[in-house]
């Protein structure tokens, strides 16, 4: 169980964000959607420990230590010359001693296996694409066994093959280790599909949280986002947003 | 045990590293052999065995007071500066940055001339109180930055700005001391900026010894944590490293070794700055390696450059100082075109 109450956030004395009551359940991924400059940002890395906040965060008993936490922030390029495998290896950084033991080396190879990174180990971090280093950066992150784990827009630089991979790989990963994974997403299309849970944020307000198919409505996501839009219904019954016109053009 | 060994050594970095200590060891005698004096490689290595009270008394002399402590000083204050450099390009996340970068240099030149010029007038000697000037006032270059990145967090930003304000105020301090200063001062104190070896004495090796003893282990247990910062502020903190509070370890270790450097020496430039970039280059960026080899290719600069000093003219000795930059530019231009090839 996920709970925040009265969770607020100020920076500067602002109030950025602004939630007074959010209740999740924490089996399955959870999205944080909302427009641009919602706070999505923001209550990731408060949640990771990295902004104050004021009231109460809670995952099940007690909030995870910050060594079970992994925060992963919005993509931008790493200009390291760092191998790929050395990179996730830093996952372990804690570990760490003069000598690489074979079970770290093992246990990194492994996460890159998982990932279908292994062909990249070689490769220098500043020599693969935004994409290609956000999915070393995500396997880095995999290899600590977090007990929550928070990524932002983890999918901003992938293709939509690559999309669908990550996601569908954090799906497995849960499912395999006991992990909480709240997600930020823009792609509304992407958090209905993979998402079981939402928290709406917009302009620091919570607007909405619960069950992703209860929450992508059209009158929801036209009144969040200002646009005018249409969910359509795949063949497996998943909700697809279109977007239709920005409000404003009316 | 000798497998493990064995395969640790096939690891291509130790190799490396291995290499270019053979090459230090190689340049050390080559500076060792190099003076005006004109002594064989069987007379140095007779008066080496032999010790400080060897029969032959001036070549004793020639060999334990005059080129051990200097080859020894060149050795260790190129390890010095090379270290440092790393770190502080590291902690900066800029590759033109150099221990001198947030004025420490600046300050300890500021410090030595103080001293040449007020010194006169204090029962101390000369060559105790130039080093112990310049050193302290390098620390209060530091201290002056730590307060500031205390205050304001200590982003590569605001350390940077720190420095370069730190830099005018004792380069402009340094230059009213040079205009205050009489002529024969004056060139005493042109003397100890340009950085020479020939102020190397066996306190020098010591002191400088002493000081990478104490801070060596302290900073080479930063490894990990300085390779993870490569990945940018933002993902190593996620990683749970405190980024800020490693930067000012760090800089507190840069401080140290610079001070210890720059006061028995004067200003060696260069050093710093390439060291780095060489060590890089050769065996990546992965601290457990680069680290101590930045140390190592500073010390095989200094020393070639010691021995370059001693050959250019017979009789005269170039300071040091002056030669670095033309024995390091080499080295930096096949480091870039090898990353561009």
């Amino acid at each position: 169980m996920l709970l925040l109450t009265d969770y607020q956030v100020k920076i500067d004395h602002k109030t950025r964000l602004n939630i007074p009551k959010a209740e999740l359940s924490n089996s399955g991924i959870i999205g944080v959607i909302g427009p641009n400059g919602s706070g999505k940002s923001t209550l990731l890395k408060s949640l990771a420990g990295f902004l104050n906040h004021s009231g109460k965060k809670q995952l099940d008993h007690q909030w995870p230590s910050s060594n079970q936490i992994s925060y992963m922030p919005q993509a931008y390029l790493v200009k390291s010359k760092l191998k790929v495998e050395d990179c996730v290896l830093l996952g372990q950084r804690e570990q760490l001693s003069w000598r690489i033991t074979e079970t770290q080396r093992s246990k990194a190879m492994e996460i890159l296996n998982e990932l279908q990174l292994s062909h990249l180990a070689k490769r220098s971090m500043d020599s693969l694409s935004g994409g290609q280093q956000q999915m070393v950066l995500l396997a880095q992150r995999l290899s600590r066994n977090p007990t929550l784990l928070l990524l932002d827009e983890p999918t901003s630089a992938l293709d939509m093959y690559h999309q669908l991979e990550v996601l569908s790989i954090l799906q497995s990963f849960i499912q395999t280790h006991r992990t909480t994974v709240i997600i930020a997403l823009h792609e509304l299309t992407l958090a209905s599909r993979f998402t079981d849970q939402l928290i709406i944020l917009k302009e620091g307000q919570l607007v909405s949280y619960g069950n992703t198919h209860q929450l992508i409505t059209e009158a929801l996501i036209s009144q969040v986002y200002q646009i005018d839009c249409q969910i359509l219904t795949t063949h497996e019954q998943k909700p697809v947003v279109v977007p239709i016109r920005s409000k404003r053009c009316v | 045990m000798f497998f493990s060994l064995l395969s640790t050594m096939r690891n291509s970095a130790l190799y490396r590293i291995a290499l270019c200590f053979v090459c230090l060891m190689i340049l050390i005698v080559f500076d060792l052999l190099t003076g005006p004096s004109g002594m064989t490689l069987h007379q140095v290595i007779v008066t080496l065995l032999e010790g400080p009270n060897g029969d032959n008394k001036a070549f004793s002399t020639i060999i334990w007071l005059i080129r051990l402590p200097q080859t020894l000083t060149a050795i260790a204050v190129g390890f010095c500066l090379g270290y440092a450099g790393l770190m502080m390009q590291t902690i900066l996340a800029n590759p033109l940055a150099s221990p001198y970068t947030l004025g420490f240099s600046a300050a300890a030149g500021f410090g030595a001339a103080l001293s040449i010029l007020f010194g006169a007038s204090l029962p101390i000697a000369v060559w105790i109180l130039v080093p112990v000037s310049a050193f302290a006032s390098t620390l209060l270059a530091c201290a002056i930055i730590y307060v500031i990145a205390h205050l304001k967090g200590s982003h590569s930003e605001i350390l940077v700005l720190a420095g370069i304000a730190v830099l005018f105020f004792f380069q402009s301090l340094q230059s009213l001391l040079q205009y205050l200063a009489a002529p024969e001062v004056l060139q005493q104190i042109v003397f100890w900026l340009f950085g020479s070896l020939l102020k190397a004495n066996w306190t020098s090796v010591w002191v400088i010894t002493a000081i990478l003893a104490v801070t060596l282990p302290f900073s080479l247990k930063e490894v990990w944590n300085l390779t993870t910062l490569r990945l940018g502020d933002d993902n190593a903190a996620s990683l749970g490293l405190n980024v800020n509070a490693l930067r000012k370890r760090i800089f507190i270790h840069v401080a140290l070794l610079t001070a210890a450097a720059v006061s028995f020496t004067g200003t060696i430039g260069f050093i710093g700055l390439i060291s780095p970039h060489v060590s890089r280059a050769i065996v990546g960026e992965d601290h457990r390696y680069s680290l101590l080899l930045s140390g190592m290719i500073g010390s095989i600069l200094l020393v070639s450059a010691s021995i370059l000093s001693k050959t250019i003219s017979a009789g005269a000795v170039i300071p040091v100082g002056i030669i670095t930059a033309i024995v390091g530019v080499p080295m930096l231009l096949i480091v870039i075109l090898k990353k561009q090839g």
